[in-house]
C-alpha cells in the first residue's frame, strides 16, 4: 500500500512541473513558480475526440519568454492562424494524448500506432529536415489547398500530382478518377497489414530500413513493378526526393473527422485539381497538339516511339489507322470499345485497361491527331 | 453522549457476547459469521495443508473483484467509441485507475487459477463423494461461471485482443450444431459484432454472471453446511466412530449439538471435541480475516509489479497476427487449430470439436465421475489415497495435457499460429512508419 500510495503521489509529469518550478524561480525571478498549480494540465476537444495532456510536462508551451528554454519547456512556435486550444497537440504532431508518461505520450510504445512525428522518426528514415514528416499531419487539415507555406514537400507532392503522370488517370481521388488501380482518396488509413511486403521486406531490413507503409510508397513510387510485380503503373523514373514528397503525401490523404472551423477556407467548396485547359491562342495546331496530349492524359498511357506503356505507342499510327477511326477513338472511346470490332480487340489485347474519355472537343481531337502526325515526320 | 455510544456499540457487537442462553441462540441466527459457520470446526479442516484455504482464497478474489469492478464502474464507459479511451483515463488520469485495474485483472487471472486449484485439491481428497456430488455440481458451474465471468471482462476494454477474442469465442458458439447461429447471434447481439455486443457482455459481466455467482457461492457454502464440513469429518467420523454414518433425508439440521441422531450433521457435533477441534469463534472468523489479508497483499503484490496491457484500438478491418483467446482458453484454441484438418475437400471443423465436444465431454466426465468412482470410503478427505491410484492417474494427465496445451499456445504460438521456439524471433511486422 506504501509502495501505491507512494506511486500515486510521485507520478512523472511532477517531476518535470517541479524542474519547470526551480527553472522560473532562476530564470525569471524568485516567486515566478509560486503560481504554478501542481496538477494535471490537459486541452480537451470533444469535438476532435481528443484529450492531449503533453502540457501537463510541456510547460512553456504558450510563453513566450520560453522560446530558449530546454526541452520539455521550450515555448511553442507561433505559426498563425493555428491555435494550440482548439487544435491541441497531436493532431499535428502524433504521440499519445491520452498519457501521462513520456515513452507513452511520444507514442513509442508498442499497440500506438501514431507515434511522434519528430527528430527521431526523421532519423529512422535519415531525413535531413527533421520536419518533413510532419507535414503528413498538417496536410489533413490543408489537404484542399494548392499550396501552404512550410510544407515544401507537399507542396512539391501536390505540383508532381498534375504535372508529371496523373495519378487519376488510373486511380480514384477525392471522386474523380478510375477504378483501374486502387481508391487513394484515404489512402493514408490503410493499416499496414493490408500492404504487400513481400517483394521488398528482404530489401528493407538488410539496408536497415524501418519496414512501415511510408518506406512501401516510396519503393513503389521509385520502382511500383518490382512491389506489385503484376502492375500496369508505369514507372515515372521520380527522383529520391520526388518519391518522398509522394509518398508523404500519401501517408497524409486520412479521413479525419474535422469540425469546419479547423478546415482552411472552409466555407469554400474548392477542387482539389483544379483542371487547366490549353488555349489554342496563336500557338501552331500541333504545338497545341502536343500541349493537349500532355495535359489530357494521353501522354500517360501512350508514348510516342517510347514503346507500349498502358496503351499502344502511337508513333506512325496516323499512317497505320484511319483518320477517322483515330478520330473517333479520341472524341468517343467507351462507345467504340463497346462496338467497334478492331477496338475490342485492342481493348483486350491491352490489359483491357479501357480508354478514357477526356472530354475534348473536334477541334482539340484534330490537334491532338497534327502533333502526333509531326512526330511521325520528325 | 457516552452511554449513547455505548448503547450503540452493545446494539452491534451483543452477538459475540450473549448474555444469556437465549440470547445465545439468537445469536447464531443474526450473527452473519455465527450464522454461517458452525459451532466448532475441526482442527484438520482449519489446517494449512488440507486444503490450502483455495476455496476461501477464491471468495476472497472475488470479493476484491467485486470492490474494485464497482469502483472501476465509476468510470467506464460501455460504448464502442468511449470504452477504450476510458479505460485509457483511468490508467493515466484517475486516481488510483492503473491500481484498480492492475488489482482488478490479477485477482481475474489468480482467481481462475484458484478455482481450477481448488477443484484439483477436491478431487484428490476425493471430496465429491456421496452426499458431496451436489456440492461437487455446484462447484462446476462454479467453474463454468467464473470462466465466462473472465471472458465478459475480458472484452470490455474494446481493444484489439478483446475484438478478436470475442470473435473467436463468438465463432466457436456458431459451429455447435442446430443452435450454433441463433447462438452467436444472442451472444453478440445481432449478425455483426458492435455495439450491441459489448452492451450484452458489460450486463452480464456486472449483473448476470455476478449474480449466478453469488447465488451458486451461497448454495456451496450451505452444502458444505449440509454436508456437515469439508471432506476430512468423513475420515475424522469414520476414525473415532469406527462405524458408517448415513445421510438421513430428513433430518437436515443439528441445533447446536443438543440432539442426538445418526446423521453426519448430528455425528460431526458429537465427534467434535476439544482435542480435535476449536471454536469457530474466534478462530475460524481470524483465520478467514488473515487469507482476505494474505489475498489482498498478493494481488497488491502481483498489481504494483506489473502493468495492465491495453492494446490498440479495435479494428474490425485488421486482424492481429497471431489473433489469441484468453491464456485460459488458449488450450481450447490450441485444440481447434490441431483439430482443423483439411483433407482434399473433405475438411473437419475444429471448432466443434476443439471448441465444444472436447470441453463437453470434459464437463460430462466430471459429471459423472463421482458415480464412476469406486474407491473405499475410507478414501474420502485423504490425499492421495493409495486406492484411488488409477483416477488420480487419470486426473493429472487430463489436467497435465491441458496445462500443456495453455503453455503451447502462450508461448509457442506465432504469427499464422506456427510453432515458434520461444528463442526463435518472430518475424518482423510491418507498422506505419
Amino acid at each position: 500500500m506504501i509502495i501505491a500510495f507512494y506511486r500515486q503521489a510521485n507520478p512523472e509529469w511532477k517531476k518535470y512541473l517541479k524542474e519547470f518550478k526551480n527553472y522560473l524561480e532562476q530564470k525569471v525571478s524568485s516567486g515566478a513558480g509560486s503560481a504554478l498549480d501542481f496538477s494535471v494540465k490537459q486541452i480537451w476537444l470533444p469535438e476532435l475526440n481528443r484529450v492531449d495532456r503533453c502540457i501537463s510536462c510541456h510547460l512553456g508551451y504558450d510563453q513566450p519568454n520560453m522560446a530558449e528554454a530546454p526541452e520539455p519547456f521550450r515555448s511553442h512556435p507561433e505559426i498563425k492562424p493555428h491555435s494550440i486550444s482548439k487544435m491541441g497537440c497531436t493532431l499535428c504532431h502524433g504521440g499519445q494524448g491520452f498519457a501521462l508518461k513520456k515513452k507513452d505520450a511520444h507514442g513509442e510504445i508498442k499497440h500506438w500506432a501514431e507515434p511522434l512525428l519528430g527528430k527521431s522518426m526523421a532519423k529512422k528514415y535519415v531525413f535531413k529536415n527533421e520536419n518533413i514528416l510532419i507535414q503528413i499531419n498538417c496536410n489533413i487539415c490543408h489537404r484542399r489547398d494548392e499550396e501552404t507555406s512550410g510544407m515544401e514537400m507537399i507542396n512539391l507532392a501536390k505540383k508532381l500530382l498534375t504535372q508529371k503522370k496523373k495519378c487519376q488517370t488510373c486511380h480514384i481521388i477525392n471522386g474523380q478518377g478510375r477504378k483501374l488501380a486502387p481508391d487513394l482518396t484515404f489512402i493514408g488509413d490503410k493499416p499496414a497489414e493490408r500492404f504487400d511486403f513481400s517483394q521488398i521486406k528482404n530489401k528493407l531490413l538488410k539496408n536497415g530500413r524501418p519496414l512501415s507503409v511510408l518506406s512501401w510508397h516510396y519503393e513503389h513510387f521509385m520502382n511500383p513493378k518490382a512491389v506489385v510485380p503484376d502492375s500496369k503503373m508505369p514507372d515515372v523514373k521520380y527522383s529520391d526526393e520526388e518519391a518522398w514528397a509522394l509518398s508523404v503525401l500519401m501517408m497524409s490523404w486520412r479521413n479525419v473527422n474535422l469540425p469546419v472551423m479547423l478546415i482552411p477556407g472552409g466555407k469554400k467548396e474548392r477542387p482539389q485539381f483544379p483542371e487547366k485547359r490549353p488555349e489554342k491562342g496563336k500557338a501552331d495546331l500541333a504545338d497545341w497538339g502536343k500541349e493537349l496530349f500532355e495535359s489530357k492524359s494521353c501522354s500517360d498511357c501512350h508514348t510516342l516511339g517510347g514503346g507500349v506503356e498502358v496503351g499502344p505507342d502511337l508513333k506512325g499510327i496516323t499512317k497505320t489507322r484511319d483518320i477517322t477511326w483515330l478520330k473517333k477513338m479520341i472524341l468517343n472511346p467507351e462507345e467504340m470499345e463497346r462496338i467497334d470490332p478492331l477496338a475490342k480487340k485492342l481493348y483486350g489485347q491491352y490489359s483491357e485497361a479501357g480508354m478514357p474519355n477526356g472530354d475534348l472537343t473536334d477541334e482539340e481531337a484534330e490537334a491532338i491527331l497534327k502533333y502526333i502526325e509531326s512526330v511521325n515526320k520528325n | 453522549m457516552k452511554e449513547k455510544l455505548s448503547r450503540i456499540w452493545k446494539g452491534i457487537t451483543w452477538s459475540w457476547s450473549p448474555k444469556s442462553s437465549r440470547e445465545a441462540s439468537e445469536s447464531v441466527v443474526r450473527n452473519f459469521w455465527l450464522h454461517w459457520f458452525p459451532s466448532r470446526i475441526s482442527l484438520r479442516s482449519m489446517s494449512w495443508g488440507y486444503s490450502f484455504w483455495l476455496g476461501t482464497f477464491a471468495v476472497c478474489l472475488f470479493l476484491i473483484l467485486a470492490a474494485t469492478g464497482l469502483l472501476l464502474l465509476f468510470f467506464y464507459v460501455p460504448s464502442v467509441q468511449n470504452a477504450y479511451w476510458s479505460i485509457k483515463d483511468l490508467e493515466n488520469v484517475v486516481v488510483f485507475g492503473w491500481l484498480l485495474r492492475a488489482q482488478h485483472r490479477w485477482a481475474a487471472n489468480l482467481m481462475v487459477v484458484t478455482v481450477f486449484l481448488h477443484l484439483v485439491r477436491v478431487f484428490f481428497t476425493a471430496g465429491y463423494r456421496g452426499q458431496r456430488v451436489w456440492n461437487w455440481y455446484i462447484g462446476i458451474a462454479l467453474l463454468v461461471v467464473t470462466l465466462f465471468l473472465s471472458f465478459t471482462g475480458y472484452i470490455l476494454p474494446w481493444d484489439q485482443l478483446a475484438y478478436w477474442a470475442l470473435t473467436i469465442g463468438t465463432g466457436i458458439a456458431s459451429s455447435l450444431p442446430l443452435l450454433g447461429k441463433s447462438l452467436r447471434f444472442v451472444l453478440v447481439g445481432g449478425n455483426v459484432i458492435g455495439q450491441s455486443s459489448l452492451l450484452r457482455f458489460f450486463a452480464l459481466h456486472n449483473f448476470f454472471l455476478p449474480a449466478a455467482l453469488f447465488f451458486l457461492l451461497a448454495l456451496h457454502m450451505w452444502r458444505i453446511r449440509k454436508d456437515g464440513g469439508l471432506a476430512c469429518m468423513d475420515s475424522l467420523i469414520l476414525e473415532t466412530k469406527s462405524r458408517e454414518i448415513a445421510v438421513s433425508p430428513t433430518k437436515t439440521y443439528s441445533l447446536l449439538g443438543v440432539t442426538e441422531g445418526t446423521t453426519i450433521q448430528v455425528a460431526t457435533t458429537e465427534v467434535l471435541d476439544d482435542t480435535n477441534s476449536v471454536h469457530s469463534s474466534p478462530h475460524l472468523v481470524r483465520r478467514v480475516a488473515v487469507v482476505f489479508l494474505l489475498t489482498t497483499i498478493i494481488t497488491l503484490f502481483f498489481a504494483l509489479l506489473s502493468p495492465s496491457p491495453l492494446e490498440e484500438p479495435a479494428n474490425p478491418f485488421v486482424t492481429p497476427i497471431p489473433a489469441k483467446a484468453p491464456w485460459y482458453f488458449l488450450w481450447l484454441q490450441e485444440l481447434i487449430a490441431i483439430t482443423t484438418i483439411r483433407i482434399g475437400k473433405i475438411s473437419i471443423s475444429g471448432g466443434l470439436i476443439g471448441g465444444i465436444l472436447v470441453p463437453a465431454f470434459l464437463i460430462l466426465l466430471a459429471l459423472l465421475w463421482p458415480f464412476l468412482d469406486r474407491s473405499p470410503k475410507e478414501a474420502i478427505g485423504v490425499w492421495l489415497h493409495k486406492s484411488r491410484k488409477k483416477q488420480n492417474t487419470v486426473f493429472i494427465i487430463l489436467s497435465a495435457a491441458i496445462i500443456l496445451l495453455i503453455i503451447v499456445g502462450v508461448y509457442l504460438r506465432g504469427p499464422y499460429w506456427n510453432f515458434y521456439w520461444p528463442w526463435r524471433p518472430w518475424p518482423k511486422i510491418p507498422t506505419l512508419f
